[in-house]
C-alpha cells in the first residue's frame, strides 16, 4: 500500500522571480524513474513541503510534459511559502501529488477557449494553456484574457510575450493601475471582454483569479450567454492531507481537495456554502 | 454460511481472556481510578472487569490516535524520510456494538480513493470481541434510533460477538480470525441450546423498552436536509458553544485531523497529526487570514450538516451518528447531539431554553 | 495507549484528566467521567492542555546570559551561579534585595520550597506569590471554609444563583456549565455582568451595567437601593449562592465586593462560591508572604518562576531589566527569560508530580506521565537543590520530604494598598468608550503555556474588540477595521466587530488592563 502522506524527495532545480512575492520554482524529483513516470494534468495540484515547517497545495504552473520535473508558481502568503522562497536551486522539498481534479481538455476540443486569469491565478492557465498548445490544432479559436493590478504583479512576463507573438491564438491584457512604461489597457479584466468575440454555444471559459474578479467575471459571461456548465474555475479552501481525510476543504459534501479544485460554475451554485 | 453459536459460562470468561492475553495486547474492559470504566491494555487478567459499562475513549481512537508521527525527517549530507507505521497486534475484548460501527465506518472512510496506511495498519492488526447491551450500559446512550446497535448482525465487522445472557455469554464469531479466538481454549465453550437461543430472543424483545427510541435521528435528519431548521434557531445553540472540541474528539465517526511539522534546528524533525475539530474557527482560516467559516454560528452549524447530512449520508450512505451518547457527557452546555436534535423536535413549540422572561410579580398568597 | 490520571494546569477548576501515553509521549488528553469536576468535560484549555509539551521551543538546558552571550551550562554550574549571585546581592544590600515571583500554575510543593527558600534562605519577606493574586491578601475566611462557602456542586441545590462576573464561560466553564445547567432546569439566576453573555441571556434578571460590588452591598444591608425584581428574587429564595471569579474587578472594588459578600455569607441559606483564577492559586494563596516594597528600587535581584513580567507593563520591563541578577526558571523562552542572566529549564504539569488545591480548597495530584526533554528539571526538584545550597535544612529529597513539610500558616496582616482614580468619562462633544479589561482574559493570553499550545493560538489569532453598533457609527468604525486603542498607561491593536450583547458607551477587552476612557482610532 502506498504511502499517500509521504512525499517524493524532489530539487529545485531552478527559481526565477515573477513579482516582488511570487516566484516560480523548476522542481525535479530524486528518482529520475519516477520523474519520468510522473504524470499530471492541467487544474490538478501537489502538496509542497518545506520540511521541518509544513506543507502546502500548489498547482501545476506547466503543461503536461515528458521528462523529470514540472514548475510551480507561489506567492508568499504564510510561513510554508515564505519559507520556500527563502530557498534556492540546489535546495530539497517534498512533493505529494499528483491530487485533485482537471480542467475539462478533451471536452473542449473542437470548441472554442476562452480563458481569463488575474494575478496568481494564471499559474493553473498557463498549465491549461500550454496543454492546449501541444494540441494546438484539436481546438478551435483561444483567446487569453489577462488582468493584473500593476504592470509590476504580471507573472510570466516572457511567456506573455511569446504567447502574444505566436499568432495563433489572441491575448488582451490589462490592469488595474498603470505605471510610466505600460501603454496598455488600463481597468480591471472584464473590461476586455468586448474586444472579444464569442459564440457561448461553442465556447468553454476558464477562469482563475481572486475571488472577487472571478465573481465579476462569471456575472460577465453568464449575460453573454454562457451556459453554467460552460463557466469553469477553481475553489479555494485551506487544505492539509490533499487527499480527502483531513476534512479541511470540505465544502457541503465535496471535498476541494478529491472533487476540485476544478468546478463549474453549475457545480459551485449547487455548493450549501459560499464559495 | 451459518456460524456456529456457542456458550461461554460467565466464570470461564477469565481463563479464555488470559489465554487471549498471548495474541498480543489484549484491551479490554476495566475499572480506571474515578471508577471510570475504560477498554485499556490489561496487564494482568485480574483487572478484567465484567461489569463494564462504556469508555468515555471511543476504542476507535487506539487506530486513530489523538496524536501521531507520520515520519521523521533528517537532512544534512543528504535527506531521508523515514515513516513510523504501528504494527502491534491488538485484541479489543468487549467493545460495544457502536464502536464496532465506528471502526468499520472509519475503515471505509480511510480505504475511499487514497487509502490511509497508518489507520488501516492498525487495523489490519486488530481483532474485534465485541459485547451486546441487552440494556443501555449509561443513561446516555441511544444507539437503536441511530442505527448503532445494540447487537451486530453477521457481517457488521466484528470478528466474535458476546451477547450476555444470565450467568453465561452467547458466543458467536463472524470471521477465521474470531474462530481463532475461540479455537485459543476450545474447552471452555459448549455449543448453545434451543434454551439459550431462546433467551436471547426473549431479552431482544424487551430491548425497545430498556432503550429510549425516541427516534431522535430520522426527524432531525429531515429538518436539517429539508432545511428546515431557522437561522434563528441555530444561532442560539451556536451560541451556548463553547468550542471546548470535546464532541469530535470523543466520537466514533469523527476524523478530522491537522498535520503539522516540528524541528529544533531546521535540519531534523517530524511530521505528525493531530485531532482536529471543525467547529473550532481557525479549522478553515486560510494563510491570507481570510475565514470562509468565520462565525460561531455556521461553524457549530456546518458540524451538524455535515453529520446529518453532506458528508455521512451523501458520501458514505449512513449519518455520522451511532448514539454512543459520549457527546452527551462531555458537553458542558448542552449542545449535544441528543439536545441538538430534541431542539428541532421542538420547533413551533416554546424551547426549553429561552430569551429571559420578566420576573412575574409575586400573586397575593 | 496507558491513561495516567492527573490535573489540568490552567483554570482553578482542576479537571480531572487523563494524559494518554504510547511509547513515552504523551499524545492526547481524555477528561475522567468519574472525577467531581469533570464529570467527562473539559474545556478548550483542558483538551489542549499537552500541546506544548513536544513543542520545539521548549527550554531543555540551563543557560547563562552574560552581554548578549548565550552559554549553555550543566545543572551544577547554573545553580552554582545563582546561588553565588543570590549571596552576594544578599551582602551588599539586605534580604529585602531579593524578591522571588512564583505563578498560580506552581504546586504546593514548589511554592512551600520557594517560602522556605525566603524564609531560611534569603531572609527576605519579598516574596510574591501568584502575582494574579496581587494586592488580594486578605479573603474572609468564611468564604473559603465553613458552612457558608460554597462548593460547585452547590450550585445544583441552590433556588437563587447570583453570577458577578463576565465571561464565565470563558474564564470559569466548570461553573458557567452548572450555572446554564441549573437554569435550563428552571433554577433563578441574577447575572450582573456588562454584556449579555452567554448565562445572561438564559438569566432570570440580567443587569447590565451594575456594579456587583454596589448590588451586593446592597443586598447585604436589606436590599436598600436595589431594583425591585432583585430584592423579590432574593427575598423568595430559601438557598442563595453568589458567584464571583476572583480578580475579576479592581482591587480597590474587589475589596468592597469580598466585604459585602462577608456581610451576607452570614446569612441563613446564602452561600458564596468564590473561583480563584488559577490552578493553584488557592494554594498561592494560602502560603503567600506580601511585601508591599516588592518591585521598587530597591530590588536588586529576583528569581521568576513560570511568570511572564516582562509582558505586563513597559515599567515591569524596565524594572526587570535594571536588576543585577534575574533568573527565570520556566518551560519556555519567555520575554523575561530573554531579559534574565540565567534561564532554568522546568517540567511541565505532565512531567512531574506535585499537588494542586482547587478552588474548593480541594487538593489533587499531578502524575508524571513522560520525562521532560532533555534536561529540564520538574521545578520541586530545581528548588529543592536550591533550597539545599542556600543552607536550607532538612529539605529532603523526595516531594513527600516536602509534602512532609507543608503546614497551614497564618496569615500575614494586609498591607494598605492606594485606591486607584477611575477618571471620569469625557464630556468633550464626541463620544468617549469606557474600557472595561476582561482581566481574566488578559490573564490567560499572557499564560506562558497557553501561549505554546498549538489550537489555543490557532483561536486567539485574531484579535477582536467588541462595541456595540450605534457607538461603532457614532465614531466612524466599521467592523473588521483594525483600530488603535489608547488609554492611560497603553494601547492595543485590535478589528472591531459589532453587537448588541454590549452596553452602550463600552469595551471589552482581554488585551490591556486600560481602566476608563480611551480613545480609538482607525490603525493603518
Amino acid at each position: 500500500m502506498e504511502n499517500i502522506y509521504l512525499p517524493h524527495l524532489t530539487q529545485i532545480a531552478a527559481v526565477r522571480r515573477e513579482t516582488a512575492d511570487t516566484q516560480t520554482f523548476g522542481l525535479r524529483f530524486a528518482d529520475p524513474a519516477f520523474g519520468r513516470s510522473f504524470r499530471f494534468t492541467p487544474g490538478q495540484f501537489v502538496e509542497v513541503s518545506v520540511f521541518g515547517v509544513g506543507e502546502v497545495p500548489i498547482g501545476f504552473a506547466s503543461g503536461p510534459a515528458q521528462g523529470n520535473g514540472f514548475e510551480i508558481t507561489v506567492k508568499a502568503m504564510g510561513s510554508v511559502t515564505r519559507a520556500l522562497h527563502r530557498l534556492q536551486a540546489g535546495d530539497w522539498v517534498g512533493i505529494r501529488g499528483p491530487f485533485g481534479n482537471s480542467f475539462p481538455y478533451e471536452e473542449a476540443k473542437g470548441q472554442d477557449i476562452l480563458i481569463v486569469g488575474g494575478g496568481i491565478g494564471l499559474p493553473p492557465l498557463r498549465s491549461l494553456i500550454e496543454a492546449f498548445l501541444q494540441q494546438r490544432d484539436a481546438f478551435g479559436t483561444i483567446a487569453i484574457l489577462y488582468g493584473a493590478r500593476t504592470p509590476q504583479d504580471r507573472v510570466y512576463k516572457p511567456e506573455l510575450d511569446r504567447w502574444r507573438d505566436r499568432g495563433d491564438l489572441l491575448l488582451l491584457e490589462t490592469v488595474d493601475v498603470g505605471d510610466d512604461t505600460w501603454t496598455g489597457p488600463v481597468g480591471v479584466v472584464t473590461t476586455l471582454f468586448r474586444q472579444v468575440t464569442t459564440d457561448p454555444s461553442r465556447t468553454i471559459a476558464y477562469t482563475c483569479g481572486p475571488p472577487i474578479m472571478i465573481k465579476f467575471v462569471i456575472q460577465d459571461l453568464l449575460k453573454l450567454g454562457f451556459a453554467e456548465d460552460r463557466i469553469v474555475s477553481t475553489l479555494e479552501r485551506y487544505m492539509k492531507c490533499g487527499v480527502g481525510k483531513c476534512g479541511h476543504c470540505a465544502i457541503g459534501p465535496k471535498y476541494v481537495c478529491v472533487d476540485g479544485p476544478v468546478f463549474t460554475y453549475k457545480q459551485i451554485k449547487g455548493l450549501p456554502e459560499p464559495p | 454460511m451459518a456460524r456456529r453459536v456457542q456458550v461461554i459460562q460467565q466464570e470461564a470468561v477469565p481463563p479464555w481472556v488470559a489465554a487471549l492475553m498471548t495474541e498480543g495486547t489484549l484491551i479490554g474492559p476495566r475499572h480506571g481510578p474515578n471508577g471510570d470504566p475504560q477498554l485499556a491494555p490489561l496487564q494482568a487478567v485480574e483487572e478484567l472487569n465484567l461489569a463494564y459499562t462504556h469508555d468515555l475513549l471511543p476504542p476507535t481512537r487506539y487506530l486513530l490516535p489523538p496524536t501521531e508521527v507520520l515520519f521523521r525527517f533528517q537532512g544534512g549530507e543528504s535527506l531521508s524520510l523515514s515513516p513510523e507505521y504501528d504494527e502491534r497486534r491488538r485484541v479489543f475484548f468487549g467493545i460495544r456494538s457502536c464502536d464496532v460501527k465506528g471502526i468499520r465506518y472509519q475503515e471505509q472512510f480511510f480505504r475511499r480513493d487514497f487509502p490511509d496506511i497508518y489507520f488501516l495498519t492498525r487495523l489490519e492488526n486488530a481483532t474485534l470481541v465485541s459485547l451486546a447491551c441487552m440494556a443501555p450500559p449509561l443513561p446516555t446512550c441511544f444507539c437503536p434510533c441511530c442505527d448503532g446497535g445494540p447487537l451486530l448482525k453477521p457481517g457488521e465487522g466484528h470478528d466474535l460477538q458476546l451477547t450476555p445472557l444470565q450467568g453465561r455469554y452467547l458466543v458467536e464469531a463472524d470471521s477465521e480470525a474470531g474462530d481463532a479466538l475461540v479455537a485459543k481454549a476450545p474447552e471452555l465453550f459448549r455449543e448453545a441450546t434451543a434454551a439459550d437461543l431462546a433467551e436471547r430472543e426473549e431479552l431482544l424483545s424487551q430491548i425497545d423498552q430498556r432503550f429510549s427510541t425516541t427516534g431522535y435521528l430520522s426527524r432531525g435528519i429531515s429538518k436539517v436536509t429539508n432545511d428546515a431548521v431557522p437561522e434563528e434557531v441555530w444561532e442560539e445553540l451556536a451560541e451556548r458553544c463553547i468550542h471546548c472540541g470535546g464532541c469530535a474528539y470523543l466520537c466514533p465517526f469523527c476524523t478530522c485531523f491537522t498535520v503539522s511539522d516540528r524541528s529544533r534546528d531546521g535540519q531534523q524533525g517530524e511530521r505528525f497529526r493531530r485531532w482536529d475539530h471543525c467547529i473550532l474557527a481557525g479549522f478553515t482560516r486560510e494563510a491570507s487570514g481570510h475565514n470562509p467559516r468565520d462565525r460561531k454560528c455556521e461553524q457549530f452549524k456546518r458540524r451538524f450538516f455535515h453529520k446529518l447530512s453532506y458528508q455521512y449520508l451523501q458520501r458514505e450512505g449512513r449519518p455520522g451518528c451511532v448514539g454512543c451518547g459520549r457527546c452527551l457527557t462531555t458537553c458542558m452546555t448542552a449542545v449535544d447531539m441528543a439536545a441538538v436534535l430534541m431542539r428541532f423536535r421542538e420547533l413551533g413549540r416554546k424551547p426549553k431554553w429561552g430569551p429571559p422572561w420578566a420576573v412575574k410579580p409575586r400573586t397575593s398568597p | 495507549m496507558q491513561r495516567i490520571l492527573s490535573t489540568c494546569p490552567h483554570c482553578s477548576a482542576g479537571c480531572g484528566l487523563y494524559l494518554l501515553v504510547d511509547r513515552s509521549e504523551v499524545i492526547g488528553v481524555m477528561p475522567s467521567a468519574g472525577h467531581p469536576i469533570s464529570r467527562g468535560t473539559l474545556c478548550m484549555r483542558g483538551w489542549t492542555s499537552f500541546q506544548h509539551l513536544r513543542r520545539p521551543e521548549r527550554l531543555e538546558f540551563p543557560q547563562i546570559r552574560l552581554n548578549g552571550t548565550v552559554t549553555r551550562v550543566p545543572w551544577e554550574e547554573a545553580l552554582a551561579c545563582l546561588v553565588d549571585g543570590l549571596e552576594r546581592v544578599r551582602l551588599e544590600h539586605t534580604g529585602e534585595a531579593i524578591g522571588l515571583w512564583a505563578s498560580g500554575r506552581l504546586t504546593n510543593e514548589e511554592l512551600l520550597l520557594l517560602r522556605r527558600i525566603a524564609a531560611e534562605g534569603l531572609h527576605t519577606n519579598a516574596v510574591r506569590f501568584d502575582p494574579c493574586l496581587h494586592g488580594l491578601d486578605r479573603i474572609p475566611a468564611a468564604l473559603l471554609q465553613g458552612p457558608n462557602a460554597a462548593r460547585l456542586e452547590d450550585i445544583q441545590a441552590a433556588d437563587l444563583l447570583v453570577s458577578l462576573g463576565h465571561g464565565l464561560e470563558e474564564h470559569h466553564p466548570q461553573a458557567a456549565s452548572r450555572l446554564l445547567k441549573a437554569m435550563d432546569q428552571g433554577t433563578k439566576a441574577i447575572v450582573i455582568s456588562p454584556r449579555r453573555d452567554l448565562l445572561a441571556k438564559p438569566a432570570t434578571l440580567h443587569l447590565q451595567g451594575a456594579c456587583p460590588e454596589e448590588v451586593v452591598a446592597s443586598l447585604a444591608s436589606g436590599g436598600e437601593g436595589s431594583p425591585e425584581s432583585l430584592r423579590r428574587l432574593w427575598g423568595d429564595a430559601q438557598s442563595r449562592l453568589l458567584i464571583y471569579p476572583l480578580k475579576s474587578l479592581p482591587l480597590s472594588r474587589e475589596r468592597r465586593l469580598l466585604a459585602a459578600l462577608e456581610r451576607l455569607a452570614a446569612e441563613d441559606g446564602t452561600k458564596v462560591l468564590l473561583l480563584f483564577p488559577r490552578a493553584n492559586s488557592r494554594g498561592a494563596f494560602r502560603q503567600r508572604l506580601e511585601s508591599p516594597r516588592l518591585g521598587g528600587p530597591e530590588l536588586k535581584a529576583l528569581l521568576v518562576v513560570e511568570e511572564d513580567p516582562a509582558t505586563w507593563s513597559p515599567a515591569c520591563r524596565q524594572m526587570l531589566q535594571g536588576l543585577e541578577v534575574l533568573a527565570v526558571q520556566d518551560l519556555f523562552p519567555t520575554e523575561t527569560a530573554e531579559l534574565a542572566h540565567l534561564v532554568l529549564p522546568a517540567a511541565s504539569f505532565a512531567e512531574k508530580g506535585g499537588t494542586f488545591t482547587n478552588t474548593e480548597g480541594r487538593e489533587q495530584h499531578l502524575r508524571p506521565a513522560v520525562l521532560p526533554p532533555g534536561e529540564a528539571r520538574p521545578g520541586w526538584v530545581i528548588l529543592t537543590e536550591l533550597a539545599r545550597r542556600l543552607g536550607v535544612r532538612e529539605v529532603g529529597s523526595t516531594l513527600e520530604d516536602v509534602r512532609s513539610g507543608m503546614a497551614s500558616e497564618p496569615v500575614a496582616p494586609a498591607p494598605a494598598e492606594p485606591v486607584p482614580n477611575l477618571a471620569a468619562m469625557a464630556t468633550a462633544g464626541h463620544l468617549s468608550l469606557q474600557h472595561v479589561p476582561d482581566r481574566l482574559g488578559w490573564m490567560w493570553r499572557r499564560d506562558t503555556v497557553l501561549r505554546y499550545t498549538d489550537d489555543w493560538q490557532r483561536e486567539h489569532q485574531d484579535r477582536w474588540i467588541e462595541m456595540h453598533p450605534e457607538d461603532a457609527k457614532q465614531l466612524v468604525l466599521r467592523p473588521g477595521w483594525l483600530v488603535r486603542v489608547t488609554g492611560e498607561g497603553g494601547e492595543f491593536q485590535a478589528r472591531v466587530r459589532v453587537s448588541d450583547r454590549v452596553a452602550r458607551g463600552i469595551l471589552i477587552s482581554p488585551y490591556e488592563l486600560l481602566e476608563g476612557p480611551v480613545q480609538l482610532e482607525r490603525a493603518a
